[in-house]
């Protein structure tokens, strides 16, 4: 049988239909081949930016885990309040684990277009082999062998696959230049450098490989249903009774959404605390997927019901035009399902990727907001740079704090004047800020909450500082990033992650750092909280023109910092953007696609209202209209699931992250994505809503 | 001119006895075939008409092996499908020539191609000539690189004959050829398709619900009630279409 099929594939019958109907198909044929390209380029886009990101963070301690080069600092270890040790986490390994979670994130991304890709190819294969039932009828009572009409399919298939695998490993070579370009990488902690970029071939060519077999694997099932057909029932133009198969996939779908929502509920808990950070991550998106595919499968469920609501909200007196549109929706609204599903899920991703943005970038805002945002900040950016001479220059009205700077990450600590401290806190009118500045001193350490959290200490705990410049028990005054913090140019992830001391123990840290002055933040003391940075900054912006004391000096103002981490928060999570981008491209093609297979359906249906005076601008209507239905309803459906999957999304942030990021939906959110849903669908529909009224137009002319 | 009438006495191309064939739609079971005797030998012609939805489709669809009998025999160009495999029964298919009523022509080959099918199916190169010769016989050597949809009903009915024939098949299955064609045309191909089956020494089994093409056969069967009822005295060539139309009276259909 293998033999015969193998035969059949490469013999004339094969290659004369299989090339006819590639080409008298066009759009869907391309529509598969742009399923497979750009599917396998979007997963070798993400495998190149991850090849030369791990490339360039192996180069580095810092961000290689597996580096056996450490650099001289100082030691830190937590203590109790009783004096019991504690054991602290490695900082470098934990990162690492952090911007893994993301990497593997990124990676599961991209499959999101491999996987529309796959089911354009899929439902594409499988709507021309059921429109060609009757031809295929024809061949069988001609005398062609089920592998004979088989290898047909799988032929077109194959030709599908392999142009779309080549495409894809083309496409993705420029694609990923200018992804690199933009300053994407899969960790958003590196740079990839144009000139150091490296395509690994061997992977590219497997992952368009695989992206081919996909293609060769969507063509089986439609291929193996066509060879099950009744071929005397087929020619006489009595479709076979739909097969109890979808509705038996339907009914487990139903059972599967119930219990899946009811396993997540009650496992959610157990997963979190039982399983590592990247398993639990792996398990409560497989859920979320689980429960996003049983909701595709009830997709067309949904829209025939939702079509039926529709129609009845109509007036009973609608022009035509709306009656045929509310009707066909409220009858046949299933065989919207794919599109409405396409729809639904690329924009449910959109809308959960943006959640989590947004409560990345809400972190970053409620962090600066705390204190930073209210402070300019002078740091040396350079060799042998010190801020110390510009403080002669500032108004009256400035508080000035000097401060030394940073210890290596990850045992980062800086100095800071312990009356700055007080004066800073008590500008800021806090009194749980004052009450930490009053503890603040000699043999006091103040720490960031990611510091805290790191070393699992708290206020009245101790840590323990050693290295070259002595050893010291620290007690913990308070731990906060409200006052003390000095702005250093680094990661924003270890930016976060210090500890202040009193300037009388800056010996412990002296080897390390550069001298207390060195860096300076400065407060405005007449309008602490609407500080006038202008007012600040006027005389230091002379000091640079008109002397070189300040040279290698940068001047930040806490606002300004803060807008460009929630850049650099939106630009590490751009890449996200640009996969998704891709879906939605290919979920354009497949759902233009499916609606130009349905439009080629009902060709008769359109020459019908055309002869009961339709014009070809209501045909055109027509379909615009169910475009714009699917856009709707698909849209409503991505909210319907992007919000949940969103708040995952946000709570896997939070388990695995050090960030303390809460989920919050805004309004506009939800409103642009039924806007670009419907946008979509309805650029979608345009193709096939001509063609549909030319169509219509010519099959009158024909008579 | 009558069809030809039997030539050998060589086994026959098409051997049913006692053939059934039952549908279930729900509930209800429809008996279509309730035993039907045939025997067609080698060059012969016969017309089978009846009532729509009487089984004559399904009766060709046996013969075809496209459907299987619940009871009987069927025994075609010598083989008793009873015993032969879907595979087999396709492959035996290969010998015979069929046509349909809406013509089944591959909407996206062209006219060449759609009567070369049979020999692309049967994986072999096809035979130019023979080709050349049916699309010339049925006057369309001129329209060979046009598609069906540049095509008449006529003129497509004309591609399917030049089809079922290309391959010189022993057996030539018509369901109602003339069926979807004007009264003129219908006539026409039929003269044509009788003429060169004539030629080929090939059997014929076709239905048709018109009198006046069932009388250029020289048998003709009427299928009623499931069952054939054959007629001696509608048999030769000196039978009208009217006899044969008072017959159908007769019978009731």
């Amino acid at each position: 049988m293998f033999a015969g099929f193998l035969r059949a594939l490469f013999g004339r019958f094969a290659a004369l239909i299989s090339a006819r109907n590639l080409r008298t198909d066009r759009f869907g044929t391309w529509a598969a081949i742009l399923g497979v390209a750009l599917g396998s380029a979007t997963v070798n886009v993400v495998l190149v930016l991850d090849a030369n990101t791990r490339a360039i963070e192996s180069r580095s301690w810092v961000t290689n885990p597996d580096s056996e080069r450490t650099p001289t600092t100082i030691a830190l270890q937590g203590v109790r309040a009783d004096g019991t040790p504690i054991e602290a986490a490695d900082a470098k390994e934990e990162t690492h684990e952090d911007y893994e979670v993301m990497r593997s994130a990124i990676r599961l991304g991209s499959l999101s277009a491999y996987l529309v890709g796959a089911l354009i190819v899929f439902f594409t294969f499988a709507a021309v082999i059921e429109r060609k039932k009757r031809e295929v009828a024809l061949y069988r009572s001609l005398g062609a062998l089920p592998e004979q009409v088989a290898a047909v399919f799988v032929r077109e298939a194959v030709l599908v696959a392999a142009i779309g695998a080549f495409l894809g490993v083309l496409a993705a070579i420029p694609l990923s230049y200018a992804a690199a370009l933009a300053g994407m990488t899969t960790t958003g902690r590196a740079r990839i450098h144009l000139h150091d970029m490296t395509l690994p071939f061997g992977r590219m060519i497997t992952v368009s490989l695989i992206g081919a077999a996909t293609a060769l694997l969507g063509v089986i099932r439609p291929v193996r249903e066509i060879l099950r057909l009744h071929v005397a029932d087929a020619l006489a133009g009595r479709a076979a009774s739909e097969s109890d198969g979808p509705s038996r996939v339907r009914g487990l779908a139903r059972i599967a959404l119930p219990f899946t929502a009811l396993l997540f509920v009650l496992m959610r808990p157990f997963f979190k605390n039982a399983l590592p950070s990247l398993a639990f991550f792996a398990v409560e998106a497989g859920v979320v997927c689980a429960l996003a595919l049983a909701t595709v499968v009830l997709v067309p469920d949904v829209v025939a019901r939702l079509g039926g609501l529709l129609a009845r909200a109509l007036p009973a007196r609608s022009s035509a035009v709306r009656l045929l549109v509310a009707r066909r929706v409220a009858r046949r609204g299933g065989e919207l399902g794919l599109p409405v599903a396409g729809i639904m899920l690329v924009f449910a991703l959109l809308l959960a990727l943006h959640i989590s943005t947004h409560a990345l970038k809400r972190e970053v805002i409620a962090w600066a907001q705390g204190g930073v945002e209210r402070c300019l900040f002078l740091v040396p950016d350079a060799r042998g740079a010190t801020a110390e001479p510009a403080i002669a220059a500032f108004p009256p009205r400035a508080m000035v704090i000097r401060t030394s700077t940073r210890t290596p990450w990850p045992n980062a600590l800086h100095a800071v004047e312990s009356a700055g401290i007080a004066r800073w806190a008590r500008l800021l009118g806090r009194p749980d800020l004052v009450e930490i500045a009053d503890r603040f001193g000699p043999g006091a350490v103040i720490l960031s909450p990611m510091m805290s959290r790191r070393f699992h200490v708290s206020t009245g705990d101790f840590l323990d500082v050693s290295g070259k410049g002595g050893q010291k028990r620290l007690r913990v005054a308070g731990v906060t990033d409200d006052i003390g913090y000095a702005l250093v140019l680094d990661a924003y992830r270890n930016g976060k992650t210090y500890g202040v001391i009193d300037e009388a123990d800056a010996g412990l840290i002296a080897p390390y750092v550069r001298p207390i002055g060195t860096s300076l933040v400065v407060l405005d003391a007449e309008s602490p909280a609407e500080p006038d940075f202008r007012a600040l900054f006027a005389p230091i912006r002379d000091m640079q023109h008109t002397t070189s004391k300040l040279r290698g000096v940068r001047v930040l103002a806490g606002e300004g910092f803060m807008a460009e981490r929630v850049r650099e928060t939106g630009r590490d999570f751009l890449i996200f953007d640009v996969i998704l981008f891709l879906t939605t491209a290919l979920a354009a093609i497949g759902v233009a696609n499916q609606l130009a297979i349905l439009v080629h359906a009902r060709r008769r249906e359109f020459l019908l209202y055309r002869t009961l005076g339709m014009t070809s601008s209501d045909v055109r209507t027509i379909v615009l209209g169910e475009g714009a239905f699917t856009g709707l309803v698909g849209g409503a459906l991505a909210v319907f699931l992007g919000v949940p999957l969103g708040y995952a999304t946000v709570g896997a942030l939070r388990a695995v992250s050090a960030f303390d990021v809460a989920f919050a939906l805004p309004t506009h959110y939800v409103v642009l994505t039924l806007a670009a849903s419907v946008a979509l669908s309805l650029t979608a529909a345009l193709y096939p809503a001509h063609n549909a009224a030319r169509g219509a137009a010519r099959i009158e002319h024909e008579g | 001119m009558p069809a030809a009438e039997k030539t050998t006495s060589d086994p026959p191309v098409v051997h049913l006895s006692g053939l059934e064939k039952r549908y279930a739609f729900g509930e209800t079971h429809v008996e279509v075939l309730r035993g039907i005797d045939l025997e067609l030998a080698p060059g012969e012609s016969c017309a089978i008409m009846g009532p729509s939805g009487v089984g004559k489709s399904t009766l060709l669809a046996c013969v075809a092996g496209l459907v299987s009998p619940d009871g009987g025999a069927a025994r075609v160009l010598g083989h008793d499908l009873a015993k032969l495999d879907d595979r087999a029964r396709t492959l035996l298919r290969r010998r015979m020539g069929i046509v349909y009523q809406f013509f089944h022509l591959v909407p996206n080959l062209t006219v060449r191609e759609n009567v070369a099918l049979p020999f692309l199916i049967d994986g072999n190169p096809p035979d130019d000539a023979a080709v050349d010769a049916l699309l010339e016989r049925v006057g369309l050597r001129s329209r060979t690189s046009h598609l069906p949809s540049q095509l008449s009903g006529g003129e497509m009915q004309l591609v399917a004959i030049a089809r079922a024939l290309v391959k010189r098949p022993a057996l030539v299955l018509a369901d109602e050829p003339t069926g979807n064609v004007n009264v003129e045309t219908g006539r026409r191909i039929l003269a044509l398709l009788l003429e060169v089956l004539r030629e080929a020494s090939a059997s014929l089994l076709l239905v048709t619900h018109h009198p006046e093409h069932a009388a250029r056969f020289a048998r003709v069967e009427f299928l009623k009630d499931g069952v054939l009822v054959a007629d001696a005295a509608l048999a030769g060539p000196a039978v009208s279409p009217e006899a044969i139309h008072d017959r159908l009276k007769t019978l009731g259909i």
